[in-house]
Formats: structure tokens, sequence, C-alpha cells
């Protein structure tokens, strides 16, 4: 029968939490500087502790995603020790979008939060 | 989404689709500077070189995945739906043979059928101008205190010197004069050409090159420029043409260039360009306005200052010739072409009509079609959405479909359009240059392939979204169970069916009264009495070479022509007129009005025509007082006579014999003539005109328009048969004759309603279209509903329904569609056969005969439709109908 599938999700991973909000993160850490994906996945742990986890599988298909959406760009370029790495840098575009998401989010966050007090309360 | 944002994602998409193997070799190089980096930070970190790589390894989960995963990321899914729609659709295509051949036809002949008349619109009511920057170029005209108001006047020599001195807002200007014939002598056959004098910058002017050799020098006088048509007809494309010297007249001109087969200045058919010079009297000249003017703008100068400092000149020639030119002034209009005269444009218009009506029919038709397949295909779309697929996806899938069948009907229909073309060229008179303008032109050319493209798109995506949307909105399981048979959304599907059959069943009712009437409306005009009799009658026109000939000689060279023809076995009689009935020119006298006219004191506009004695016998015009004119009367000095016909005698002397009346103001000098006979009338200007008065003379008394003179010859048997020993008759009077344009008299007359013949056999090419395609809907629809309906025909007749009452209830279906389009279309013919009226002769646009005997055709043949469907019905086993579940 249709109709009868039941969603079996697995919600206890802490990167699926983050899979939403991943595009907002990466468009944060890029609009500090332009910088390449192995640096991005140092920012990412580095700034999140390790409450947010995300694996470098995840990341690569995310920052192509958000190029191909005209976000951020990307050049190749030569970095201090002289090793060639595909730097990305936020858009014109991209920056209107992260203040848009940042906006969302920050009202979604203040509802939940709503939400959980009321729960406690 | 923004454009600014396709600014952005256009490039990175195109560069994902073309550039592939770089994208892919530079994701590689930046998954592997990940891991090197990873390494060393491990290795940093005291780790082993292999450990570390290891876990960097582990870390980033598989490079192909990620590398997948990014490729997925940046993947351009509509152009890749999209070429698997496209691979798809050809397949499910193919898969029908007999479905998509029949929509591909029904679409090749709709979509031919616009293509052909858009060719038509576009080379002869669009008209791409073929100068450069069109829009800088100006007419200028005079308009004299006298001028009625919004007529304009030509321009006079002296007040174009002027202009062209003092404007300083153009460019240049240029001037050029009407139509001239000249016999064109030295190369092949004497012919006659029609030249337009211009001077000798209008080239330059227009940004016009010749395609070879050059255009005029200035002040250049005896060469000449051809055009890409008579070069072509006349001089056999002859590649070395340039240089060669041909004779005007007489004298000898040089051919300078070619000019480009798309330039029609001033209008279509003009064959040769000669240069137009001013003599020192001319150029003083400020009262002969007889000059069209053309002239660019300088850039930046509007249309505006141009008219401020033409008013200024105008204003100055006021002052110094106050004589000619006071009052006068010069407008300035953006240029404009030639337009086309009214009836072809009424004519256009029907057949754009016509064929928007057989493309809606040939719409109808295939989206019927589509919506019943898309019926029996219900359980793919059905499984397609359970596996996910998106609604608009699958519309989409259904559309590339329809547009792939609209593109091989576009394919057809190009083919067919050409073939149309060819047709409606070949009904256009090749003599009637006057009246014909570029329809000889008429070519496929890019604006039209793009036309057709569009209208492929458009039709194809229209016809179907429709089915698609319907399709694509049934519920997934309702289509497993109802397995394509009695459900409501299937109900639902063919009431749109029954819509669509009854609006094409409307628009052919629409386009069958059309085409009745126009047919009609041909055939009496076709049988029409002229007042002549045209059957074995040849002629030809002989114009005279005035260069050559002075007046009383002239009149020696057409008795001894006439003579000669007169003496070839099988010519019973021969006669000549300066200009015949039919062949679009009208040539007219104004004529004081007779005392006590009913139409006031206002001058008479009277047919005017100079003839030889003879022309009544064998034009068979009966004369019915008095007597023909006699050779006497070509002579110097003889006494001024008329011949005046019934129209003409009833304005000036009603219930009388005009014969032995003076006619005052008739003859040179305004001495009065003596009318010595009277002839029945015969029209003058076409067959769906009414006689005018007219006035015949001797052609040696008053011998205007001699470059049309035609002779007209009687034979006892085909006149075709006569024309070489007419042609040698001629020659051996003069060999440089040009002897031009023979023809049968039946052929002026059927040329001259060409527009209406080329409209009558076009609209009814369509109409028949029309009828068989909305039979073939019919059929379809009921076909399609008898089959649905098996189960319920077979529990019918199991309950007692005879096959009477089975075929009743069938042919009641479809009788009931097809008198519900009939009455539509009614109501619809009734409002719009009013645009026919300026074509139509002897049928009124509400004709109710045609409407009753049509509106039967159309039942009979739905009918006859109807049947094969019905009687299928009546052949349902109600045991293998009931089984069929």
């Amino acid at each position: 029968m249709l109709g009868s599938v039941t969603e079996d999700i697995d919600m206890s991973k802490p990167s699926d939490l983050v899979q939403g909000t991943l595009d907002m993160l990466l468009l944060k850490i890029l609009a500090l500087e332009p910088m390449n994906g192995f640096a991005v996945s140092q920012r990412l742990k580095q700034v999140s502790g390790d409450v947010l986890q995300v694996s470098d599988g995840s990341l690569y298909p995310a920052l192509h995603k958000l190029e191909q959406e005209g976000w951020i760009t990307a050049e190749w370029k030569t970095s201090e020790y002289g090793r060639r790495a595909k730097y990305y840098s936020l858009t014109r575009l991209g920056r209107r979008q992260l203040e848009k998401e940042a906006d969302n989010w920050g009202r979604l966050s203040s509802a939940i939060s709503r939400v959980i007090k009321l729960k406690e309360a | 989404m923004r454009p600014e944002h396709w600014l952005y994602t256009i490039p990175l998409r195109l560069r994902s689709l073309f550039r592939w193997a770089q994208a892919d070799q530079e994701l590689d190089d930046e998954l592997r500077d990940h891991l090197d980096r990873k390494t060393e930070e491990y290795v940093a970190q005291g780790m082993a070189p292999e450990e570390a790589r290891r876990r960097a390894r582990l870390e980033l989960g598989g490079v192909e995945k990620v590398k997948e995963e990014c490729r997925d990321a940046r993947r351009v899914t509509w152009t890749q739906d999209l070429s698997q729609d496209i691979r798809y659709g050809l397949r499910m295509l193919a898969k029908n043979p007999g479905f998509t051949a029949i929509a591909v036809l029904t679409l090749a002949l709709g979509i031919g059928a616009n293509t052909a008349i858009f060719s038509v619109v576009d080379s002869v009511l669009l008209r791409p101008a073929s100068y450069a920057k069109p829009s800088e170029l100006v007419d200028i005209n005079e308009v004299g205190p006298e001028t009625a108001a919004g007529a304009i006047n030509e321009v006079s020599p002296g007040d174009f010197i002027e202009w062209e001195k003092q404007a300083q807002a153009f460019q240049g200007m240029a001037a050029y004069q009407r139509w001239e014939f000249h016999a064109l002598t030295g190369s092949g056959e004497p012919d006659e050409v029609w030249a337009v004098p211009v001077t000798t910058n209008l080239f330059s002017i227009l940004g016009v090159n010749t395609i070879r050799g050059r255009t005029f020098a200035e002040n250049e006088t005896q060469a000449v420029v051809l055009s890409y048509q008579y070069w072509e007809s006349h001089f056999s494309s002859d590649p070395n043409i340039i240089g060669k010297a041909v004779a005007l007249d007489g004298k000898s001109y040089t051919v300078l260039g070619v000019a480009p087969a798309d330039f029609e200045f001033p209008r279509a058919n003009t064959q040769i360009w000669v240069p137009l010079t001013f003599s020192a009297a001319e150029s003083a000249n400020h009262k002969d306005r007889r000059l069209s003017v053309i002239a660019r703008l300088k850039s930046g100068v509007t249309l505006r200052q141009a008219q401020a400092v033409m008013d200024i000149v105008s204003r100055r020639l006021a002052a110094q010739f106050p004589k000619t030119n006071a009052g006068w002034s010069a407008p300035v209009s953006p240029f404009k072409g030639p337009v086309a005269e009214d009836v072809l444009r009424t004519a256009i218009f029907a057949l754009l009509g016509a064929v928007t009506f057989v493309l809606l029919i040939v719409g109808a038709n295939v989206a019927s079609m589509l919506l019943a397949r898309g019926t029996t295909r219900q359980s793919e779309m059905a499984i397609r959405a359970a596996l996910g697929a998106g609604r608009l996806r699958l519309i989409r899938q259904l559309v590339v479909e329809s547009v792939l069948l609209a593109g091989a009907g576009g394919v057809g229909g190009l083919m067919l359009a050409r073939w149309g073309l060819r047709t409606i060229v070949s009904l256009v008179p090749k003599y009637n240059l006057v009246e014909t303008e570029s329809v000889h032109h008429i070519s496929m050319n890019l604006t039209v392939f793009a036309f057709t493209a569009a209208l492929c798109l458009l039709t194809g995506a229209a016809v179907g979204l429709l089915p698609a949307l319907r399709v694509s909105s049934l519920n997934p399981i309702e289509s497993f169970k109802g397995q394509g048979r009695t459900s409501a959304a299937g109900a639902g599907g063919s009431r749109l069916q029954r819509v669509l059959v009854v609006s094409e069943v409307a628009l052919a009712l629409v386009l069958l009264v059309g085409a009745g009437l126009m047919i009609q409306s041909f055939e009496h005009l076709e049988t029409a009495p002229t007042g002549f009799n045209p059957d074995h009658l040849l002629t030809v026109r002989v114009p005279l070479m005035s260069y050559k000939y002075s007046r009383p000689q002239s009149a020696d060279f057409y008795r001894e022509v006439l003579d000669r023809i007169q003496a070839i076995p099988g010519v019973k009689s021969v006669g000549m007129a300066n200009n015949l009935p039919f062949m679009g020119f009208h040539l007219s006298l104004d004529f004081p009005a007779p005392p006590n006219s009913p139409g006031g004191s206002g001058p008479v506009m009277v047919a005017g025509r100079s003839v030889s004695p003879g022309y009544f016998r064998a034009m068979q015009i009966p004369l019915i007082s008095g007597r023909d004119f006699t050779e006497a009367e070509n002579q110097k000095d003889a006494p001024c006579v008329r011949i005046v016909n019934r129209a003409m005698a009833r304005l000036y002397w009603p219930g009388e014999d005009p014969v032995g009346k003076q006619l005052p103001g008739a003859c040179p000098n305004a001495a009065p003539a003596t009318v010595v006979g009277l002839v029945a009338d015969s029209k003058q200007d076409s067959v769906d005109s009414e006689p005018h008065p007219e006035l015949y003379e001797p052609y040696a008394q008053h011998p205007f328009a001699s470059f049309l003179v035609t002779l007209v010859i009687r034979t006892a048997s085909n006149p075709t048969g006569a024309a070489a020993a007419v042609r040698d008759a001629v020659r051996q009077v003069d060999s440089e004759q040009p002897v031009i344009q023979m023809r049968t008299m039946q052929d002026v007359v059927s040329e001259s309603i060409w527009r209406q013949h080329v409209s009558a056999s076009m609209l009814g090419l369509f109409a028949a279209i029309a009828l068989v395609l909305s039979a073939v809907g019919i059929y379809g629809v009921l076909s399609y509903s008898v089959s649905r309906r098996r189960h319920e025909i077979g529990i019918r007749s199991a309950l007692g329904a005879t096959r009477r009452d089975i075929l009743r209830m069938v042919v009641g279906e479809g009788l009931l569609l097809t008198l519900m389009g009939v009455g539509v279309g009614v109501a619809v013919a009734l409002g719009l056969t009013r645009v026919l009226t300026g074509l139509l002769y002897g049928v009124r646009p509400r004709d109710p005969l045609t409407f009753v005997a049509l509106a039967l055709l159309l039942i009979i043949v739905a009918l006859l439709a109807v049947y094969v469907p019905a009687r299928r019905a009546t052949s349902v086993d109600p045991m293998v109908a009931l089984r069929y579940e």
C-alpha cells in the first residue's frame, strides 16, 4: 500500500543537525577571508568546537554547490609556500544570501528556544 | 531567479556542461591538495606518514564518493533532463508510427499553410527595406495653397535643386521620376523596359551597392543600372554584361551595373535605372512639379529639426519666386516604400485569417489525439509519479514529445509551403506589372524560417500542454485502480475532447463558408459579361517607338502593320487601341459636365481610347447605330469625329440617338467633334467594375499613351497559333519594333482577376483541409469514446438494446457535437465574412444558400466520419465486452 511508508530516520547523527545550516556556516566563514577547502575545514572545527562535526567528505560537495549557486567563487592561487590551491571567496550574491540566512536562523532559533522554554515551564 | 543571479550562474553551468574534463581535473587536484595538507598536519603531530595518510583518507570518506557528490552538486540538471526527455520522446514516437505519422502530417498541413502565407505577408506587406539605416531616410514633398487636405504634390526640379543647395539638415537628397517606358534594342529581341530616371546620387543615399559593376558617377548620362530580375530574364544573367552597350529609344547607353535582387526602388518590377539630369531651363523651373524626393538625414538630426530647416528654405523660395512658390511648403515625413493596394491587402488578410483557423483546427486535432493517447498512458504516468517524478517533470516530458511532433511537422510544413508558394506565384500574371508589385519575388527567407521555428515551438507547447496538464493531474492511485477505464478523470478528458471537436467543426464551417463565397464570386467574375468577346482573340503590345516615328509616320506604320496581319491566313479581323481594357491602366479625360447633369457642374471623368477602324469588329463590341471610323479619318486634316458608348450617350443625350450630335470641346483647340457612331458598353477596368462613359477617337487624331498600343487579332481557330505569323508581320515593317506580351484575351481577362483567383484557390484548399481534419477529429473522438464504452455498450445490448438503438446512440452523440459546432460556426461566420466584402462579386457575404449548403456538407461529412465507429459499436459482442474486464 502506498502512503503507509513510515519514515525511519536516525536523528542521532550530529552532522544531520548541521546539514541545513552548513551552507550558512560556510558562507560565514568565507565572509571573513578567502580560503581553501582545507583551511575551511580547520576553521569549522576550530569555531564550533566538537559540537559540529562536519566530515571532510560532506564539506567539498557543499562548497561546490555554493559555487554553482553563484554565492561563492573559486580561484586557483599559489600560497605563501609556493603551493597551488583552490581558494574560495564570497560573492556579492553570497553576502546577500548570508544576511538572509542569518536572519532566518536568528528568527528560527529564538522561536525554538521559546518553545523549549515553554516545555520546561 | 533574478537576472543578476543568472549572470553569475549561467557561465558556471555552461562551464560544467562543456568543460567537464577540466572541471573534473580541478576537482581531482583540489581533493589531492586537501589530503596532502591533512597528512602533513598529522605528520606534524607526530604520526607516521603511512598512518597519517590513512587517517586523512578515512576522514574524507572515500575519494570517489566525494567526487561523485561534488559532480552532483554542479550537475546541470535541466539540460541533461532535456536531452533525456528528447531521447525518450523520440523512442515513444517511433514506437507508435501510425500515431506519429498522422500527427506529423496534420501539423505539417497547419504549419505549412501558415509558413506559405506568412512568406506572402513578409514579401508583400512587411517588405524589409534593403537600405542602410532606413530610419534616416525621409520623403520630402510639396504642399501648395490649392493642394487638397491630406494630399501632397510632387516637387519641381527648380525647388529640388534649391533644396539640395540650401538644406543643411541632410547628408544628401535624391530625386526620381515616375516610370518611363523605353524601347530597348541592341541586345536580343527588341523589348520594352520599365525605366525609372533617378539622380546619380540615389544609390549612395540609399546605401545600396550593385552586385556587379558600379552605380552612376556624378554627371554620368548615357548609362544604365539593370535590375537583377531583368538582367536574369532579358540578358540570361550574362556575366560579361558590364560595359556592354544597349539602345534605349535608339540612343546608346552603357550597362554600368546590376542591382541586388531585393532592390525594388521605387517599386517592385522596375527593370532599369537611368540617370536623371536637368537642363538649365529645367533647373530654373519651379512650376512643373513632377519629381519625388528622398533624402537622408544627417545623423542626430531629428525629423522635427529637418522640418524646421525645410520651412525656412520654403519661405526663402516663396520670397524669391512668388509666382510659383508663394504659399508652398515642404513636409518631411519618414520614408515609406510602396503600399500594397487594398484588394491585395484584403485578400492577404483573409488568407492569413484562414491559415490561422487551419492551424487552430490542426492544434485541436492533435491535442485531441494526444489527450486520447494520454489516457492510455495513464498507467505509465502513474508509475513515474509513484517513483518520484514531480508533476512539472511529467508535464515537461509530454510537452517535449509534442514539440518534437511539431518540429517534424515543421520540416514537412516547409516543404509544403515551398510547393504552395510556387503555386501561388504561378497564378500571378507575368505581364500585369503595375498591379502585381512584389508578388513575383515571394520567397522563403530567414525571417520566414524563424517564424516557422517559433510556430513549431508554440504549436508544440500549446498542443501538448493541455493533455499534459490533464494526465499529470491524475491521482496515481486512482489510475492504478481504474486502469484507464471509465474513471472520473477519463470523463473529464473526453469532455475536453468534445469541446475541441466542437471548436474544430465551428472553425471548419467558417472556412468553408469563406471559401464557398470566394469560389462563387470567382466563378461569377469568370463568367461575367465584359461587353466584348474574349474568345479567339490574340492580343499583343506593339508600343510606338515615338523617337523614330512622327505622328503621320506612326499612322502609316500602324496601317501597314494592320494590313499585313489582316492578310495572315486564319485572321478574321484585326484592330488596335492605344490601350486595351483590363491591362491595369486607365486613361481618362476630364470632360465638361452636360447641361442639367445630375452630378452637378464639375468635370466628368470619361474613359478615352484611340482605336483603329476595325477595333470594334475584332473585339465584337456591337455597333448600335452610325458607323465605324474610316481609314480616311486618320489622315491629316480629317474632320474631327468620335464614337461614344451607351453610358456616354445616356449622360449627354438621354433618350436620343447621339449619332450626328456635336460634342463640344472634344477636339484639339476645343473644337466640337461630330459623333458618328454609338457602340455597346464594355467594361474598361476590370470584370467587377461597371462600364464608364467612354469616348473613342480615330487613333491618329489623338495618339496619347501610344506606348500602350495593343493589337487585337480575331482568329478562326486557336489564337496562339497565329502568334509567330503576327510577330513576323510586325518585324517585316520594322525589325527593331518590340512585339511584347503576346497572349490571348482570355488570359488578359483571367489575369485581371488573379487576386480573386489566388484567394479563391487558396481558401478552397484550406477549407478542404479543414473539412478533412474536422472529420478526422470527429472520427477520432467517437472511435475513442466507443472503445472506452465497450463495457457499457455490452451491458446495454445484454439488457436488450438492439443494434439500431446503439447505432442511434453513437450517431446521435456525433451529430450533437457536429450540430453544436455548426451552430457556433454559423454565428462566427456571419460576423466574419464581412471582411470579404471587398473581394466578393455577385454574391453577398451573408448569402443564405451558401451558409445552408456548406453546413449541410459539413454535417454529411461528419455523419460519414461517425458511421464507422458507430458500426463498430453495434458489433460489440456483450460476452466479449463484459469479459474484457
